[in-house]
C-alpha cells in the first residue's frame, strides 16, 4: 500500500513536473537553431547543403582574421606600453631590499605597466581562442606581421626614423604572410 | 661561447616547444564557436586544467628568462635575429607533434617570415 503510494507520489509529481515544462516556453532549443544553423549540414539540395557550407567555411576564416587581427595589434601595443612603463620608472641603482621594494612599488603603481598588461593579456587569450581551431603552422607566421605593425606606428605615431633594410624587412614579412594566408588555416581533422 | 649557444638554442627550442604545448592543449578543448564573455570564461576554465598548458606555459617562462639571459651577454641586435629561427622550427614541429600537413606553398610562405624577421632587426634603429 505504502509502495503504491509511493509510486503515486512519483508519478503525479512527474506530471505536475511535466505541467511545468510544457509551461514554460522552450527557451534552449530555438535560441540554439538561431545561433548555428551553420553547423548543421544537410547533403539535399544546394539552398540547405552547399550554401550553408560556404557560409560556414567563409565564417570560418571571417574569425580567423579577426582574431589575427586582434593578436597582430595587441601584441606590440603590450610590448610599447610596458617597455615605455619600464623606462618612466627607471632602474637606477638597487642596493638592498629596501630599494627593490620602492622599485616594485613604482612598477605596479605606474597606470602604463597595468595598460600593458591588460592589452598581453587579451593578446595572449586571442591567440588561445585562435589556436583552438587553426593550425600553429599558420598563426604563428601570420601573427609576424605585428612587426609590420610596430614598424607603420613607430613612422606614424612615433616619427621615429626606420632604416631602408627595416622597411625591406617588413615587406618580405609581409610577402610571407600573404603566402601562408593562401593557405587553409587548418589542415588536421577534428575529432568533434 | 658554449654558455651563449646553449642561450639561443634554449630560446628556439623551449619557446617553440612551449607554444607548441599550448596549441596542443587547445586542441584538446576543440573549436571555440561561441564568443560571449561567459562562454569565454569557461573555455579558459577548461584551458588552464590541460596538463599541456601548464607544460608550455612553463617552457615559455624558460625560453623567456633564458632570451633575458642572452641579452645580458650579447647585442639585442645579434640575439634577436637568433629567434627568427623559431619560425621554421614551428612550422616543424607542427608538422610534426600536431600532425599539421605544412605545404610547399607554406613552407615558401614560413622561410620568407624568417628572412624578413632577419632583415628588420639588422636592420637596426
Amino acid at each position: 500500500m505504502r509502495l503504491l503510494l509511493c509510486s503515486l507520489d512519483i508519478s503525479s509529481s512527474r506530471s505536475e513536473h511535466n505541467d511545468g515544462l510544457r509551461q514554460a516556453p522552450y527557451v534552449p532549443l530555438p535560441q540554439a537553431t538561431i545561433r548555428y544553423p551553420v553547423r548543421r549540414y544537410s547533403s539535399v539540395g544546394f539552398k540547405h547543403g552547399v550554401f550553408r557550407r560556404m557560409k560556414s567555411v567563409s565564417e570560418f576564416h571571417l574569425k580567423t582574421y579577426v582574431l589575427i587581427f586582434f593578436v597582430v595589434i595587441f601584441a606590440p601595443l603590450g610590448n610599447v606600453l610596458l617597455s615605455k612603463g619600464m623606462k618612466s620608472v627607471g632602474t637606477t641603482g638597487l642596493h638592498g631590499p629596501a630599494d627593490f621594494l620602492s622599485l616594485c612599488l613604482r612598477i605596479f603603481t605606474s597606470p602604463f605597466i597595468w595598460l600593458g598588461i591588460g592589452f598581453l593579456l587579451m593578446f595572449f587569450v586571442c591567440y588561445l581562442l585562435v589556436l583552438s581551431w587553426a593550425d600553429y603552422s599558420f598563426v604563428q607566421p601570420a601573427s609576424a606581421s605585428s612587426f609590420g605593425v610596430v614598424a607603420l606606428l613607430g613612422h606614424f605615431a612615433l616619427k621615429e626614423p626606420i632604416s631602408p633594410t627595416r622597411w625591406l624587412g617588413v615587406i618580405v614579412i609581409c610577402l610571407g604572410v600573404l603566402v601562408v594566408g593562401n593557405t587553409h588555416p587548418r589542415t588536421t581533422e577534428h575529432s568533434r | 661561447m658554449a654558455w651563449e649557444a646553449l642561450l639561443l638554442l634554449l630560446i628556439v627550442v623551449a619557446g617553440t616547444s612551449g607554444e607548441l604545448c599550448v596549441t596542443r592543449a587547445m586542441k584538446t578543448i576543440g573549436e571555440v564557436k561561441d564568443f560571449r564573455p561567459a562562454a569565454l570564461l569557461r573555455v579558459l576554465f577548461r584551458a588552464v586544467q590541460v596538463p599541456w598548458m601548464w607544460l608550455g606555459i612553463a617552457l615559455m617562462a624558460i625560453a623567456f628568462f633564458a632570451l633575458l639571459g642572452a641579452l645580458s651577454i650579447e647585442n639585442v641586435s645579434f640575439v634577436v635575429p637568433v629567434t627568427a629561427l623559431s619560425y621554421a622550427a614551428g612550422a616543424l614541429g607542427g608538422e610534426i607533434f600536431l600532425g599539421e600537413r605544412v605545404s610547399r606553398r607554406r613552407w615558401m610562405g614560413v622561410l620568407l617570415v624568417c628572412v624578413g624577421v632577419t632583415l628588420v632587426f639588422i636592420g637596426g634603429k
